[in-house]
């Protein structure tokens, strides 16, 4: 952990909310993306980040440094979220209209339009297979596809060993693909 | 390879955690069978796209609000709920004290002995040396029973509420016979007060000095200090001082005055019909401790005594008969200061000192009956008690302050070794 981080966190420790907001501005991209991906919906993932924040507040007094920074902050917004799922009655499924309102924008990568039209129909296809996904492997598959995480760490975040994790991910790419062959043209498409 | 190892291995070739060799194998067999080839592709495409999904995903600006606001208040909460436990805990700590100091009351732990020394005598050329030997101080019933109450009185007549407290005992009272006239200590009928070690301890009893105090109000000064006067010499009584002041045109007599311990009640009864009493007390002090101990010690430099006027009658040398003249001119100074200290204390448990204030004029007129007029005077009491019970509290505090600072010497230490045992743990 830098010494910048390091002061801020000891401050942050110390209830000092500026402090705390500082530390956690670069976090909560990634942690409003996990939330919106575990939860489904955009009022759902708010609610969790919230928590999960008011969570690490309370709980930074007690972060030992025994993971780094990120690790544990992802473990507690993975845990907020699945405590979340078991209370949630319903789930919403929110379509690329309601994101673009939330404020979700789209990164420009250049595409061709057709190509850019094709994209934006995978993802919300996956989006909507990932939902479908019992939550061990949701949480997984969130974790190494999409966040891009070493199973090393996803074992600390989820609290599993490697061996577990890597099952959990073998499984889950397995139902997504059985889901999303449904829609294999989608994902077959040579020719864009 | 054929699709069932193509498909187990599929993962790792997208994690690019499969091996070379295993890669090219894999390749080749996708290039042969369109049905993995396919579960290829899609693999691909659908981890590519997963890897970009999350891009540029910001939390809306409503959500940043909400949980920096979210954050904020439960900082607030923080610094107060940290207020809220100091007050909690000093309202504990002040409730163990409180609590502490009520069963100190109650238990006697807050009374504290004050030490009498040999007080003021009153001397008689007839009273023979022998006579403190050989009579047992007179009380009576009364005396017997524990400690008396302090009682107050605002202008009625108040009686003495003794507390029982080992249960009152009657004790035989001297028959006022002439005291034995016997030469010392050496006769075994002088030596009565020289008992032995077996019954001493059940004829030990208690030996209470006491004391009153009036302050009284009079219009008629001169013939209400007359009275008193009167009184003193009708209990044959006698005065240790007798001074008048005068402040602010009012004049006070403050008088200090040795009344027979036997005429004590009938004394103050008398008294109190001299003028307008506005404070009354009656105290009662044990000195039982220091008599018998002042007795004892004389008992053992009597018989240290006789060893020494022994062992000179059959010295050897003139040497050693001077050494022990000197000794035992030793022994007779300390049973001078002894029994001058228990002269000091048969005197003052034969005769009972009374304070007497006397002031010209009236007391300010508290309506007692009327509602204010109570109302008044169960404040006043209040809080002279309130005051009370704050000053034992304040007594108590440096009771328990040494137990306190243990046990949190102990709890630092205990703390200590916690904190060094987890960092040896953690590494």
């Amino acid at each position: 952990m830098q010494a910048d981080e390091q002061k801020l966190l000891q401050r942050a420790g110390k209830g000092d909310a500026q402090a705390f907001n500082a530390l956690m501005a670069q976090q909560e991209g990634r942690m409003y993306a996990v939330a919106l991906r575990m939860c489904g919906n955009h009022e759902d993932a708010q609610d969790c980040m919230q928590e999960a924040m008011l969570r690490i507040f309370r709980a930074i007094s007690s972060f030992k440094g025994q993971s780094t920074f990120s690790t544990w902050v992802y473990r507690i917004t993975m845990n907020t979220c699945l405590d979340e799922l078991r209370r949630a009655k319903r789930r919403k499924a929110t379509s690329l209209d309601e994101r673009l309102e939330a404020g979700w924008s789209p990164v420009d990568t250049g595409d061709s339009p057709e190509r850019h039209a094709l994209r934006s129909e995978q993802r919300r296809a996956i989006d909507r297979a990932i939902r479908l996904l019992p939550e061990d492997m949701r949480s997984a598959i969130v974790l190494r596809d999409i966040q891009g995480m070493s199973y090393e760490e996803i074992a600390e975040i989820l609290s599993a060993n490697v061996g577990t994790i890597k099952s959990r991910i073998s499984r889950g790419r397995s139902r997504l693909r059985e889901i999303l062959s449904e829609q294999a043209e989608l994902f077959d498409r040579s020719d864009v | 390879m054929d699709c069932r190892e193509f498909l187990e291995r599929l993962d790792a070739l997208i994690d690019c955690e499969a091996d070379a060799a295993d890669r090219q194998k894999m390749l080749e067999h996708a290039k042969q069978c369109a049905s993995c080839s396919r579960e290829l592709r899609m693999a691909q495409a659908i981890r590519e796209t997963m890897l970009e999904m999350d891009q540029g995903i910001v939390p809306p600006l409503t959500a940043q609000a909400a949980w920096r606001k979210a954050v904020k208040a439960e900082a607030g909460k923080r610094s107060r709920r940290g207020m809220y436990r100091a007050l909690c805990g000093l309202a504990a700590a002040f409730v163990v004290l409180v609590g502490t100091t009520a069963v100190f009351r109650q238990t006697g732990v807050l009374d504290f002995e004050t030490e009498t020394g040999a007080g003021p005598m009153r001397t008689s050329g007839t009273v023979s040396q022998i006579e403190y030997y050989g009579r047992r101080p007179s009380y009576d019933q009364e005396v017997a029973v524990g400690r008396a109450a302090v009682v107050e009185s605002d202008g009625e007549e108040t009686t003495v509420q003794p507390i029982v407290g080992d249960g009152a005992r009657s004790v035989p009272q001297t028959t006022g016979a002439e005291p034995e006239t016997t030469g010392m200590a050496s006769s075994p009928e002088g030596a009565d007060a020289l008992e032995t070690e077996d019954t001493q301890a059940a004829d030990r009893e208690r030996l209470m000095v006491r004391s009153a105090t009036r302050e009284m109000y009079s219009e008629d000064f001169d013939s209400a200090r007359s009275a008193i006067e009167d009184l003193v010499e009708e209990y044959d009584a006698s005065f240790v001082s007798n001074a008048l002041d005068t402040q602010g045109g009012v004049r006070k007599a403050v008088m200090a005055i040795d009344v027979p311990m036997e005429d004590l009640e009938n004394f103050l009864q008398a008294v109190d019909y001299v003028g307008q009493v506005t404070y009354s007390e009656v105290r009662s002090e044990d000195i039982s401790d220091n008599y018998y101990d002042a007795q004892g010690r004389l008992e053992t430099l009597s018989a240290e005594k006789e060893r020494l006027t022994e062992l000179i009658a059959s010295a050897d040398s003139s040497e050693e008969m001077e050494t022990l003249k000197a000794q035992l001119e030793d022994v007779y100074q300390q049973m001078d200061v002894l029994e001058g200290k228990i002269r000091g204390f048969d005197a003052q448990m034969r005769y009972a000192r009374v304070d007497v204030t006397l002031i010209e004029g009236s007391p300010e007129v508290v309506p007692v009956g009327t509602t204010s007029g109570e109302i008044q005077q169960g404040f006043s009491r209040s809080m002279q008690s309130l005051g009370d019970f704050f000053g034992d509290m304040a007594v108590s505090l440096a009771v328990i302050a040494p137990y306190a600072g243990l046990a949190l010497a102990l709890a630092v230490c205990i703390g200590i070794v916690v904190v060094l045992v987890k960092r040896r743990k953690h590494g």
